[in-house]
């Protein structure tokens, strides 16, 4: 074992040991809370008692006198008590019982002052309710006064009388309220409490039936209501017998279910533990039945069965506590340190329980395992909120994912059918471009073509006329060439033209330099970009070629930093750049704008005559339209 | 002497190109025909050494006469008759089979040198025409990479082809790009004529595989 692992069990069980004393420490704080020595007038703990009402055969007794710690098997026991009083009291007098079991008659002065209810079958089951009998100042002398308790129980030698307390009626009064809260309203309302959550946790376990651990959270609470039950019953309305069947039965059944939950809450698979004790449990139950319902071994049954029924629930009960412990200790489960805490106050408060069924000690304290009610409420609730919240936690995490992936998968739609309709716009666009094509081939190009060969033959292959039909033809031609050249480099788009200004050059005398280099595309090609750009350099080398005096003209593209250049140049003499600009220079640069792209005219270049310098930029970010002269 | 027939509906087109046909001393006009039907009858009496022949003819597309032609007489040279020599038209009768394309405008004295290119074994090409071969190309290599098809890989342009069309797409002429690439000035028609063969061959094969999936000859009439 490592020296963490060490320290954090060191850790849990010093938690564990600290909340399980406090709590217990409290409990019974509360629990022993005794009148206060101002309110009280005299303290009964020492009398006689006898089985008769005569006392003639009698026994000194000190109280508490637990009838079953003492090993008396009766079902009926008198006790006599001497007390003196100084003064005639002026003020109403009572008697205060903080148990009893399970009734009693009181006399002072031979006179009743009151009983808890029936002494005779059906006996009253006072054991969960103090008792307090207000007594007139009418029958207490001055002096020696007698005070005779009649106690029964059924089943018998159950019976239990403990200290008892004379005082001023309303000077006792809030002690015994205290005490009737505690033992009586308060097994009340824990009942109630755990009937309404087990209720509830049936409800989530239909609600959510691949979580068992609701229902036998459900089952837990319902076992434990049924053994506080008949605590609120002063008449049984079924035969004590059965009344203490059940309530054995309860706390037996109880506990197996606190084995199967933590069990189901922790995942573990321990189902032929979980079978044999429910088969144990069964048989006993049934064995215990019949025990307690004969007349033969009803007594050995209430002597001696009691104790065989707590030790099994204590070793049955001891089997969560140390499954709990092993997953508070490995830290698996934050909620297991919680449960490890209630479960130890259970299992104190049940073998306390168990010691007193057994005789072990007095009953004084009554039942104590109710008041874990409120604990396993809390845990039990408390498990099954931060489960709800979990899983709620858990939903909206799947529903912002789940939403998260709608959104990108409609984004993703939009943009598949953005590009397919852009694709659908193409296609359109290219049918119809080949369609135009088509037409201009076959209709006008037919025409064109007849034109031609009319006019060559009638006005002969150098008329004007023939020319003109000629260029038409070229036109024609680089219109169709450069309309499916939108998506091409800047350099294959000049060079669609080289045949045409070759031919230019060759009949103007011309040497034509081709300097075009691989360049980088250009993204986000204008409308119209290619026939603009052929424009620009067809129109800059008919200017050269018409207009300079030179014989060599050079046209070149290349990359320089984020832009495409393309140059065309001469050796002659500028005569049509100045001041007045012609047509062909104006169209050129309002076609340069349009591309998103600038022109610069330098007179005097390298190779002596104009340099006609456009700059296409790559990126539409990186435009600056400019155009002028140097 | 080389024998021309010249197909084309246009009868003053026609007139010319048959003048001009019959103006080089090496070559001579064999036939002409204005239809696709009359062409087939006068193919089937006799082969000439070249056809001229226009796509758009009034009853059918030279493309049939081509494919035939290359299938049954391979040796006999095809050139189509294009008024723009644009790369839709010209590029399909490349598939089909054709050796090369003249421009009906072009001058009488162009016709005749490039047929005479022609059966020198050299094929026209444009810029445009070019661009879209390169065009065919990358698609082509795309394709074949990701069916993982081996078959196909002869289809496929070499890179000296490639930079040759890349070459001729900016417009450079034969001996411009034997300069640049530091080859023979002869090697480059050569590469055009294997460009276009591959290309005829891609597009036999296209149009074989159109036609037994449209159901007009079966699978087991096809040799390869």
């Amino acid at each position: 074992m490592n020296a963490n692992k060490r320290t954090r069990i060191v850790l849990t069980l010093g938690a564990v040991t600290a909340v399980v004393t406090i709590l217990v420490s409290s409990l019974f704080a509360l629990h022993n809370i005794t009148p206060s020595p101002e309110s009280v007038i005299h303290e009964f703990t020492a009398g006689v008692y006898a089985e008769t009402n005569g006392f003639r055969r009698s026994d000194e007794v000190t109280l508490p006198h637990d009838w079953h710690v003492q090993g008396l098997n009766v079902s009926r026991l008198w006790y006599r008590f001497n007390f003196s009083l100084n003064d005639k009291p002026s003020l109403q007098y009572a008697l205060y019982l903080p148990i009893v079991s399970e009734n009693a008659i009181v006399y002072v002065n031979k006179s009743e002052v009151g009983k808890g209810g029936s002494m005779v079958e059906p006996i009253a089951r006072n054991w969960p309710r103090p008792l307090y009998f207000p007594i007139s100042a009418d029958i207490l002398s001055v002096g020696e006064n007698e005070l005779i308790v009649q106690v029964v129980s059924d089943p018998p030698g159950r019976g239990l009388l403990p200290v008892m307390y004379l005082g001023e009626w309303s000077a006792l009064l809030p002690s015994y309220n205290f005490r009737k809260l505690l033992k009586h309203t308060g097994l009340g309302a824990s009942v109630v409490i755990l009937i309404i959550v087990a209720m509830f946790l049936f409800y989530m376990s239909w609600r959510r039936t691949e979580s068992s651990e609701y229902a036998w959270g459900a089952a837990i609470f319902l076992g434990l209501s049924g053994h506080s039950f008949p605590g609120l019953f002063l008449y049984s309305p079924v035969p004590p017998f059965l009344w203490e069947w059940w309530q054995d039965l309860c706390i037996g059944f109880t506990i197996l279910f606190m084995l199967i939950f933590v069990n189901r809450y922790f995942n573990l698979r321990m189902k032929v533990l979980e079978l044999s004790c429910t088969g144990f449990l069964l048989v006993a139950s049934v064995v215990a039945l019949y025990l307690v319902s004969s007349d033969q071994f009803q007594l050995f049954y209430y002597t001696h069965a009691a104790g065989f029924w707590g030790v099994c629930g204590l070793i049955m009960g001891a089997i969560p506590i140390t499954v709990t412990l092993l997953n508070a200790v490995g830290g698996r489960d934050i909620s297991a340190l919680f449960m490890l805490c209630v479960g130890t106050v259970l299992f104190v408060l049940g073998f306390h329980d168990m010691l007193f069924v057994n005789g072990v000690i007095t009953r004084e304290n009554g039942y104590l395992i109710h008041y874990t009610s409120p604990l396993v409420a809390i845990l039990i609730t408390g498990i099954v909120i931060s489960r709800l919240i979990a899983s709620s936690e858990s939903l909206e995490e799947l529903n912002r994912s789940l939403e998260d992936r709608i959104e990108k998968r409609n984004r993703e739609l939009a943009a598949t059918y953005a590009k397919v309709q852009e694709m659908e716009h193409q296609q359109i666009l290219t049918a119809e471009r080949e369609r135009f094509s088509r037409d201009m081939h076959d209709g006008l190009g037919g025409h064109l073509s007849t034109a031609l060969v009319l006019s060559e033959s009638e006005l002969g292959p150098k008329s004007p006329l023939t020319n003109t039909i000629r260029d038409a033809t070229n036109e024609m031609r680089l219109m169709l060439d450069t309309a499916a050249a939108m998506k091409e480099d800047v350099g294959m788009i000049v060079g669609s033209l080289r045949a045409n200004l070759q031919n230019q050059a060759d009949i103007r005398g011309f040497q034509l330099l081709w300097q075009i280099e691989d360049t980088s595309p250009i993204h986000e090609l204008a409308q119209g970009f290619a026939l603009s750009l052929i424009k620009i350099v067809q129109e800059a080398v008919n200017n050269a070629l018409k207009h300079s005096d030179g014989d060599v003209i050079r046209v070149s593209v290349f990359d320089r930093n984020d832009y495409v250049i393309v140059e065309i140049a001469d050796n002659g003499e500028c005569h049509y750049l100045g001041r007045e600009r012609g047509n062909g220079i104006r169209n050129m640069e309002t076609r340069v704008e349009e591309l998103g792209a600038s022109v610069k005219f330098t007179l005097e270049s390298e190779m002596g005559g104009l340099l006609v310098h456009v700059r296409i930029p790559l990126d539409k970010k990186s435009v600056g339209v400019t155009t002028g002269l140097i | 002497m080389y024998s021309v027939l010249v197909v084309e509906d246009n009868k003053e087109v026609r007139s010319r190109i048959c003048r001009a046909v019959n103006d080089d001393p090496s070559l001579k006009v064999f036939a002409e025909a204005g239809t696709l039907s009359e062409a087939r009858k006068l193919l089937e009496n006799e082969l000439p050494a070249i056809v001229l022949i226009d796509l758009g003819l009034p009853d059918g597309g030279g493309e049939s006469i081509i494919s035939w032609l290359q299938k049954t007489a391979p040796q006999v040279e095809t050139l189509v008759l294009t008024v723009f020599g644009d790369e839709a038209h010209v590029v399909s009768a490349i598939e089909s089979g054709a050796s090369g394309y003249l421009l009906k405008c072009d001058a009488v004295e162009s016709i005749c040198q490039n047929i005479r290119l022609v059966l020198n074994g050299e094929s026209p090409i444009s810029p445009a025409v070019a661009r879209h071969i390169l065009n065919l190309s990358r698609k082509e290599i795309v394709e074949t990479r990701s069916e993982g098809n081996a078959d196909n890989c002869h289809n496929i342009l070499t890179p000296t082809e490639i930079d040759v069309l890349r070459y001729i797409a900016k417009g450079y002429t034969a001996p411009e790009i034997a300069e640049k690439t530091g080859k023979s000035r002869n090697t480059v028609p050569v590469h055009i004529r294997n460009i276009y063969k591959k290309l005829s061959v891609h597009g036999r094969g296209e149009a074989v595989y159109q036609a037994i999936k449209m159901g007009i000859i079966g699978s087991d009439k096809v040799e390869r």
